[in-house]
């Protein structure tokens, strides 16, 4: 059974992950969100809730090491014990693969009603508007083959704006994240007047 | 760069679920604690939903990508959200035409080409030779005039063979990609070549006797092994349909896989889910996107479960109903106690 943690707890897991509060709070965010994903992967049906819990774990278990004691680079000690306490919630899960073929489901044709429609190129339209001019011009031209022709423009366009393939992956992936949020917000309300990036 | 085109690879067969159980754990720890792979993750996910909507995925990866990526309401809104994206490009019309950052690119270089010439102009007009013989005036004005011809020349060349280089290192990675693809396809049929390979061998093994004796009669459905199909148990709410009051699974221990019939109330939903949980409630298997089949007795829902999950002890499944874009809700649960032979 788990019981709630307390604040100095949390606070040791803070300090650990960095002496400035703010920073720390951004280290634990990320160190959240990679658990939500992982857990994602691993079929948990409520990722969110088993990454609050595991860090309650960490900062429980953080808590026991006694102060002072030399770790090395804190950060990754933190996301160290993470790992294993979620590797603990892999284990429990004793999830095996079933073979290919076997009752495979039926696959879903995704189906999201809101971006169907033409509000959903409406807001896409309103949420290009609210980008800098020039994350909107890349992420248009980014798009703008397929195939073979595909991997040619993006190797230019990533030799145009002097960054690595790799960087310009990265790029487009933190703007398309803004975007679909935006996107997501403004079909969500249905008040494309009032939607902005956040 | 092998390296990193490997961790490429291993990042897309984990998005698609190809990874064996150790290396899906190592690449769930560096997940965790090596941030730029992390940061990787994201644009593989991206190219994986490009792929699947331009439908260059192989029948494999595509059934993959759906069964093991397009889990959760959020990729499928992502997914969605791309498809959009690229309908927007194709749409573009001349008035939402944007600067392209090529041409952008071009035209800075282009005007700070001209604020050089001007530069040079301006050094000419400026009174440098003033008082000098108009021979060394024309003589500059020819030097110039070479110079540009001779800098223009090594910048349109440059510029072809950048333009060939990039086109050949976009050729060569392209190549080593499909190259990657056909081995990692090669992998894979002779993975199912050894298994189909092991079945058969199974299968000339089976022993003729019990089909021939009758030993069959002796021996419960549930319990025989079969080397086609896993043995089925049928489960009513609350009850196993054979074996009375008591709620009673016995798995055969040469068994790997066993199948549950769950019998359904009725048949209102379009999808069902089913969760298997143990004595202490922890969840400890999910399958979703069922459909229920019709049958004389009424609707029933199947799934196929490893048997090494369910050891000796009491479980409980629950099976959840729902169409799409509504919350499931409870249509049925089972209690089952699963026991040796």
């Amino acid at each position: 059974m788990t019981h709630s943690l307390n604040p100095e707890q949390f606070e040791v897991l803070l300090k650990q992950l960095s002496p400035d509060r703010d920073l720390a709070g951004a280290k634990y965010e990320q160190l959240r969100r990679r658990l939500v994903t992982i857990l994602t992967y691993r079929g948990c049906t409520h990722p969110e809730e088993v990454a609050d819990e595991t860090m309650d774990r960490v900062a429980r278990r953080l808590a026991e090491v006694a102060p002072g004691s030399e770790i090395g680079d804190s950060t990754r000690f933190v996301f160290g014990v993470a790992w294993n306490v979620a590797r603990e919630w892999i284990r429990r899960q004793r999830t095996v693969p079933l073979p290919d073929g076997w009752d495979a489901a039926d696959p879903v044709e995704p189906e999201m009603p809101g971006l169907e429609s033409d509000a959903g190129q409406g807001c896409l339209k309103r949420c290009l508007g609210c980008l800098p001019p020039q994350d909107k011009d890349i992420v248009l031209t980014y798009y703008e083959e397929e195939g073979l022709a595909k991997i040619r423009h993006r190797a230019m366009v990533a030799r145009q704006l002097k960054i690595s393939s790799n960087a310009l992956r990265l790029k487009i992936h933190r703007i398309t994240l803004r975007l679909r949020e935006c996107v997501f917000h403004c079909v969500d309300t249905a008040r494309p007047g009032e939607i902005g990036l956040h | 760069m092998d390296v990193k085109r490997q961790l490429e690879t291993r990042l897309r067969q984990y998005v698609l679920g190809e990874l064996d159980d150790e290396r899906r754990v190592e690449i769930e720890e560096r997940l965790i604690t090596d941030p730029d792979l992390f940061e990787l993750l994201g644009p593989t996910e991206d190219e994986l939903i490009e792929d699947y909507l331009e439908n260059v995925l192989t029948s494999k990866e595509k059934a993959a990508f759906e069964q093991h990526f397009l889990t959760n309401e959020d990729r499928r809104w992502h997914l969605g959200f791309v498809r959009l994206m690229k309908e927007k490009v194709v749409q573009r019309p001349s008035d939402d035409a944007v600067t392209d950052p090529v041409a952008e690119g071009s035209s800075q270089l282009a005007g700070r080409s001209e604020s050089g010439d001007e530069s040079w102009a301006r050094l000419a007009r400026g009174g440098l030779f003033v008082g000098h013989g108009q021979i060394w005036a024309g003589a500059l004005a020819a030097s110039l005039v070479m110079l540009l011809a001779g800098s223009v020349w090594f910048v349109v060349r440059e510029r072809g063979l950048s333009n060939e280089l990039g086109r050949l290192q976009a050729e060569h990675q392209l190549e080593q990609r499909e190259r990657r693809d056909l081995q990692m396809r090669l992998e894979r049929l002779s993975g199912q070549a050894q298994a189909l390979q092991t079945e058969l061998d199974s299968e000339r093994r089976l022993p003729e006797t019990v089909k021939a004796t009758g030993a069959r009669a002796l021996i419960p459905e549930a319990l025989l092994p079969r080397l086609q199909e896993p043995p089925l148990f049928v489960l009513a709410t609350g009850l196993l349909r054979s074996g009375g009051s008591m709620a009673r699974v016995a798995i055969p221990v040469n068994a790997p896989l066993i199948r549950l019939r769950l019998e359904l109330p009725g048949n209102e939903y379009m999808l069902y889910r089913a969760v298997i949980y143990d004595a202490e409630a922890q969840e400890l298997w999910a399958q979703s996107q069922l459909t229920a089949q019709a049958g004389d007795g009424g609707a029933t829902v199947t799934v196929t479960v490893a048997s090494t999950l369910l050891p000796r002890g009491d479980y409980q499944l629950v099976v959840s109903g729902f169409d799409r874009g509504t919350q499931p809700e409870r249509v049925g649960a089972y209690t089952v106690r699963v026991t040796t032979p």
